[in-house]
């Protein structure tokens, strides 16, 4: 018996010891490897330094004009500072710094700007394409969409002014380059594009221009903005490093400000580091109480088996207690007796508690994968307290049935038992109530701090409901034995009889229901947890992999395609403006478009009801795409351009092709002059496109003041593409530019027709003067129906905000594109948005909505690719320099397994082996205890006669129900539990109501195992137990009663 | 003492030795004895003297380590666990000084426990539990447990619990040893009545003057043997 109770009290120890090691030791070590695993972008500090367009201008102060022409002192400052956080560890150091706008050369064309830009990291943000880096005062090199666009190839040269015709800097062009995707290009007033038509009004910028190291600075154009970036290698970094880095981080801000905010027009800190380690301490915080959670059920079914066997060795030892009483013994001192001796077994305990835990923890952290050190970081010293704790308190339990020896029995003593008991039921059920409303609103505690509710919750109902379980079973026990009487035989009534009439055991009928609960309860949890993380893993990826768009987006889609044979799309994922509500900040609209043709083998995330097909239905485009299908990967075109009353007008036409995933993107083809010569353009596509857009900016110079100019004039331009073929369907239609803008030229008629030589595209307008003097002429021809209205299915959130209704009419700006939209749908999120007021379009319909208004802005932010994909689709796209890409079951299993997270499963590990073990601890000590009172009764019933095997058949019958209808009945409560509680306790990483919401999870196969674990073990326990005590209690036990 | 033809207990040069070597307890030392169907008789002897061995040995409680013990001709001690077992369901009964009741049952439940192992209908057994409740006096004690009824009460249960499988041999160890002797007698004049009425054989072993008395015969059991009737009234 003691060795049993020794045993309890190692185990519930350890269990507590183990959780605290998880709390205290396991942190430590997840937020080391957390850190180490997240990407370097989300590790980094960096600060950016605005300076104004006109430094000069008398309104900016002395200290701004001064850094803006020589920023040399704040960048060596600001540098300082972001590094110092970050103490001796490496860090990498980056630097943006680039100029305000400057004329490019006049050349009797529209005005044009560009800039100078220095990068220190110049092959991690482009890929030399012709040429090389400079390395030398006056050599530049630009993107290779810009130098298209200008004309320019290595061996150029051009020059920056201050106003359009001067020429004060310089430049040869050595290189041109493709700007690697990524966030570094965030930096670029051109976001990397190389050009940008409307960079200011309708003045279209270039650049940069990436000269030499110093070369800035020596050219004296002012600056414009600097970035300086730090990332640090937190490879080696210890918790202390993390911690101490921490706090650095969090003070960079103000010291930041302090320090360089008169010096610059605009300063910007953006502390990923800061973000990344809050929200680690979030992730921690919620790990942390459920570890509390299964820390606190362990030390209750603990504390409940050091109870029954405090109950059992005092009825054991009854006899000899009365007896010292009647000697004359004290109760006192029968107490301290008691004390001592439960002392003792507490501090027998903790030696093996403590080296227990240790253990358990060293296994469980090293089977979730936090390769823990055999030494937990912090010392032993909370495991030790810990374990010292609970041992001596449940030494303490071990003494409360010496308290009420010798207090008088009888029918009053039972009465205030049963009402003690009953209100002890009410109120637990009372607090688990009150617990359980508010999980239902969720008032918990997000963040950092370990919320109360969710520790305490789970311990309230299970402990609540196992009380309340065993109400009804003396009803059925009764039942059970009226049945029983009219039976011929003994054996069942007799295990009957037995079961309604010793009440001794209900304190192990408490404990086994509590421990089947708790693992039946632990397993059920842990697999709607993880099913949640799941679950928010695919809405926040929004389908099954996801890449940001190559800045030269075309043909993406293929190269995804043939690596992942999976349905591709080109993805719109951007802040919109909508009414009021403008882009940027925490109640931005984010507006999500994608293709919903096959919304089901696209989107991924669960919905409360139905599917997104159905979600998406109506949102895609009806009519076709016509346009003209291209050959090879170059087009050649041939355009001639007339102009009625010989006014002198240029015509810089760009291609808008889509490939065969959908994406589209504006080529610039070149400049021709309308003077009815045939000119040959080029431009470079990527295989199987078509062109489904021809823009046009028009550009006419002349003497307004001229009293003999036309108000007027007629054009008309013939594109030829030689090879290429008319697509069948759609028609061409000229974009309709929003009615608030200028027009100073517009399209009458567009032809489309194939020619012996290939498709040529007519385009007849007519041009408004003098306005076409002063501003380009934009037209555009698409090669489908205008578009006016998209229908958009919006998020539950944003109607909820707006008030909006299906039918409903809402106006959206891309940026300076206003899009006019009707809401088709509401849905509960929308997928890569879980959480944010957002819009769900198709993108071809947005695309089309767009083309329809002549903005030719590329709208393919990223590439989706869902479907049933190979195991290795993200390395492989990782590998082919595609990415970085966001897989939904790496981010699912992040969620669920990864380090700030796996001392949750460590616990609901450790919860289910407890619960198991101590079950089965009980189990045998109530057994033993049970049958060994029993040997006598057996005694006499072989005496009477009974068979050996028939009264091992009473015993294990009685048995069977007093151990197996609990483990069944705590096996429901569990499932009951984990229906009612386990979608509430779940929560996201930051402690949030999950979205989706989470849904309960039936691992049936593991519920019914761990059920049938429970009964075959404690079956395992009894069976030989019940054996030995009817092999015990022979007849001859019968001869030894006094006088038999 | 000679063998009565057709005896209901035939005991012949039984020994039974409990322990080894110097601290051997020779408990029997060749006893006979014969027992007509019937008849009462009472053992009588001090403390250890042997009394309650005999009667485990009769009653297959216990198995002699020499001679042969017969009950209705079946050689007790060369049955099996289980063929003991059935005789005791079936034709022995036994009463005890401590009553022997099972507490969880009530007493009219721990009556029909001998007729539950003989799987008898269910009517019969209420009826016959019935009439024995009734025959102890005990019927408006139906549904009490032991611990709920007096000692004579008790022993009067067990009597009625030992006459339930309508035995063939009575075995009574000190049936009114934790009685008053008022209850004893009544406890006595119950056991002299039932094996008249039931017409069985009854081996008692008593210190109870009234009981000897009540007896058939007696027979005095000294240091494991049997020296010859006892003196009676």
């Amino acid at each position: 018996m003691l060795v049993a109770v020794l045993t309890v009290m190692v185990a519930g120890a350890s269990v507590v010891g183990t959780c605290v090691l998880l709390l205290t030791a396991s942190p430590q070590r997840a937020l080391q490897l957390a850190m180490v695993r997240t990407p370097v972008a989300d590790v980094e500090v960096g600060v950016a330094l605005g300076f104004p367009e006109e430094p000069d201008d008398p309104d900016v102060s002395e200290a701004v004009a001064a850094t803006a022409r020589d920023a040399s002192g704040a960048v060596a400052e600001a540098s300082a500072m972001l590094t110092a956080p970050f103490g001796d560890l490496p860090t990498t150091t980056t630097t943006w710094t680039s100029t305000v706008m400057r004329y490019l050369p006049a050349d009797g064309r529209p005005l044009r700007l560009a800039y100078l830009a220095e990068l220190d990291d110049r092959d991690a943000r482009g890929t030399l394409a012709t040429g090389r880096w400079p390395d030398a005062p006056g050599e530049a090199a630009l993107p290779t969409s810009a130098a298209r666009a200008l004309g320019l190839d290595v061996g150029s040269a051009t020059t920056l002014g201050e106003g359009p015709g001067d020429g004060v800097t310089a430049l040869t062009v050595v290189g041109t380059f493709v700007p690697r995707p990524g966030p570094a290009w965030d930096e670029d007033p051109l976001q990397g594009a190389g050009v940008s038509p409307n960079y200011r009004g309708y003045i279209t910028g270039y650049g940069p221009f990436v000269v030499a190291p110093g070369e800035v600075a020596a050219s004296g154009v002012p600056l414009r903005r600097v970035a300086l970036r730090v990332q640090p290698d937190l490879t080696p970094a210890t918790a202390a490093d993390l911690t101490r880095a921490g706090a650095g981080v969090d003070a960079l801000g103000k010291e930041l400000s302090s320090a360089l905010g008169d010096r610059t027009q605009n300063l910007v800190v953006d502390l990923p580091y800061a973000r990344t380690v809050h929200a680690a301490r979030d992730q921690r915080g919620v790990t942390g109480s459920g570890v509390l959670a299964v820390a606190l059920l362990g030390a209750a079914l603990a504390a409940t088996t050091v109870v029954l066997a405090a109950r059992l060795v005092a009825g054991r030892r009854a006899a000899e207690a009365a007896l010292l009483s009647a000697r004359g013994t004290s109760r006192a001192r029968l107490v301290g007796q008691a004390a001592v001796e439960s002392g003792a077994l507490a501090i027998l305990a903790m030696v093996p508690a403590t080296a227990l835990a240790l253990a358990l923890y060293q296994v469980l952290a090293g089977a979730v994968g936090l390769d823990p050190d055999v030494v937990p970081e912090g010392g032993l010293l909370p495991l030790v307290a810990s374990v010292a704790v609970v041992t001596v308190t449940l030494g303490g339990l071990l003494v409360l049935p010496w308290l009420r020896t010798g207090s008088t029995r009888g029918a009053r003593e039972d009465r205030v038992g049963v009402v003690a008991r009953s209100g002890a039921d009410l109120l637990l059920l009372a607090l688990a109530a009150l617990a359980y409303l508010q999980l239902r609103a969720h008032r918990v505690a997000g963040g950092a701090t370990v919320d109360p509710v969710l520790v305490v919750a789970p311990v309230l109902c299970l402990v609540a409901g196992a009380a309340l379980v065993l109400r009804p079973l003396p009803l059925l026990a009764r039942s059970a034995e009226a049945r029983a009487a009219s039976s011929r035989s003994l054996t069942w009534p007799l295990a009957a009889w037995g079961v309604a009439r010793r009440p001794q055991g209900a304190a192990a009928a408490f404990l086994v229901v509590l421990a089947s609960a708790c693992a039946t309860f632990g397993i059920g949890f842990a697999a709607t947890w993880s099913q949640s993380q799941r679950d928010q893993a695919a809405a926040t990826v929004g389908t099954d992999l996801s890449v940001p768009a190559q800045l030269g987006a075309l043909g993406t889609g293929a190269t995804l395609r043939a690596a992942t044979h999976g349905r591709v799309s080109p993805v719109t994922s951007r802040p919109v403006t909508l009414g009021s509500r403008a882009q940027g900040g925490d109640g931005a609209v984010q507006l999500v478009a994608v293709d919903t043709r096959d919304a089901d083998g696209l989107l991924r995330g669960r919905l409360p009801s139905g599917d997104w097909a159905d979600v998406t239905s109506g949102l895609a485009p009806a009519g076709p795409v016509g346009g003209i299908r291209l050959t090879g990967t170059s087009a050649a075109l041939v355009v001639t351009g007339h102009v009625a009353d010989d006014v002198p007008m240029t015509a810089t036409l760009s291609l808008v092709v889509q490939d065969g995933d959908g994406a589209r993107a504006a080529l610039p083809a070149g400049e021709v002059l309308l003077d009815g010569d045939p000119h040959d353009l080029a431009v470079a596509v990527p295989p199987d496109v078509r062109v489904v857009a021809v823009d046009t900016r028009l550009a006419a110079s002349g003497d307004a003041d001229d009293p003999d100019q036309p108000s007027e004039t007629a054009f008309d331009l013939d594109v030829t593409i030689p090879g290429a073929t008319l697509e069948p369907g759609g028609t061409w239609s000229p974009a309709r530019p929003p009615s608030s803008d200028y027009v100073v030229a517009a399209l009458d008629r567009i032809t489309a027709e194939d020619v012996p030589e290939g498709a040529r595209l007519t385009l007849d307008g007519t041009a408004f003067l003098p306005g076409l003097f002063w501003s380009e002429g934009t037209l555009t021809a698409i090669a489908f129906e205008p578009v006016d209205d998209v229908p958009v299915v919006v998020s539950a959130r944003l109607a909820d905000e707006l008030g909006l209704a299906v039918g409903d009419g809402v106006d959206l700006a891309l940026g300076p594109t206003p899009v006019s939209a009707t809401v088709a749908g509401i849905a509960a999120y929308i997928p890569s948005q879980p959480r944010a007021a957002a819009l769900l379009a198709d993108v071809d319909t947005l695309s089309r909505a767009t083309l329809s208004q002549g903005n030719l802005d590329p709208l393919t932010d990223a590439w989706w690719v869902g479907g049933t994909l190979p195991d290795d689709a993200a390395a492989t796209l990782d590998a082919a320099g595609v990415g970085p890409v966001t897989d939904r079951t790496a981010v699912a299993r992040e969620s669920a397994e990864g380090p700030l997270r796996a001392a949750q499963r460590a616990a609901a590990a450790l919860l289910v082996i407890a619960a198991i073990t101590l079950t089965f601890v009980g189990t045998a000590l109530h057994t033993t205890t049970a049958l060994e009172a029993r040997e006598v009764d057996v005694a006499r019933l072989r005496g009477l006669g009974a068979l050996r095997r028939s009264v091992l058949r009473s015993v294990l019958a009685e048995q069977a129900v007093l151990i197996g209808v609990p483990v069944l009945a705590g096996g429901l409560l569990g499932v009951l539990a984990c229906w009612a509680v386990a979608p509430l306790l779940t929560v996201s990483a930051e402690g949030l109501r999950p979205v989706p919401a989470a849904l309960v999870s039936w691992p049936w196969p593991a519920q019914v195992a761990t059920v049938l674990l429970l009964l075959l073990g404690c079956a395992a326990v009894v069976v030989p137990l019940a054996a030995r005590a009817v092999r015990r209690a022979t007849i001859a036990r019968l001869r030894m009663e006094p006088g038999a | 003492m000679s063998a009565a033809p057709g005896a209901a207990v035939r005991v012949r040069d039984v020994h039974r030795t409990f322990g080894s070597g110097p601290s051997a307890v020779h408990a029997l030392r060749g006893v006979d004895l014969d027992v007509a169907p019937g008849e009462l008789v009472a053992l009588v002897g001090r403390s250890g003297s042997g009394k309650t061995t005999l009667l485990n040995v009769v009653g297959g409680l216990d198995r002699p380590d020499q001679g042969s013990v017969l009950v209705d001709g079946v050689d007790v001690a060369a049955l099996s666990d289980d063929e003991q077992a059935l005789l005791r369901r079936d034709r022995v009964a036994f009463v005890f000084q401590t009553f022997g009741l099972m507490p969880v049952l009530t007493a009219a439940e721990n009556i029909g426990v001998p007729m539950r192992l003989r799987e008898a209908p269910v009517a019969e057994r209420e009826r016959r539990v019935e009439m024995l409740l009734e025959l102890v006096g005990l019927a408006p004690h139906a549904l009490q447990r032991p611990d709920e009824l007096s000692g004579g009460q008790q022993q009067r249960v067990a009597i009625a619990r030992a006459l339930a499988g309508s035995p063939r041999l009575l075995v009574a160890d000190e049936p009114t040893g934790q009685l008053d002797s008022e209850t004893g007698l009544a406890v006595m004049a119950l056991i002299r009545g039932v094996v008249e009425a039931e017409g069985m054989t009854a081996l008692v072993a008593t210190h109870d003057p009234v009981m000897i008395a009540l007896a058939d015969r007696a027979v005095r059991v000294v240091d494991g043997r049997l020296v010859g009737a006892a003196e009676r009234g």
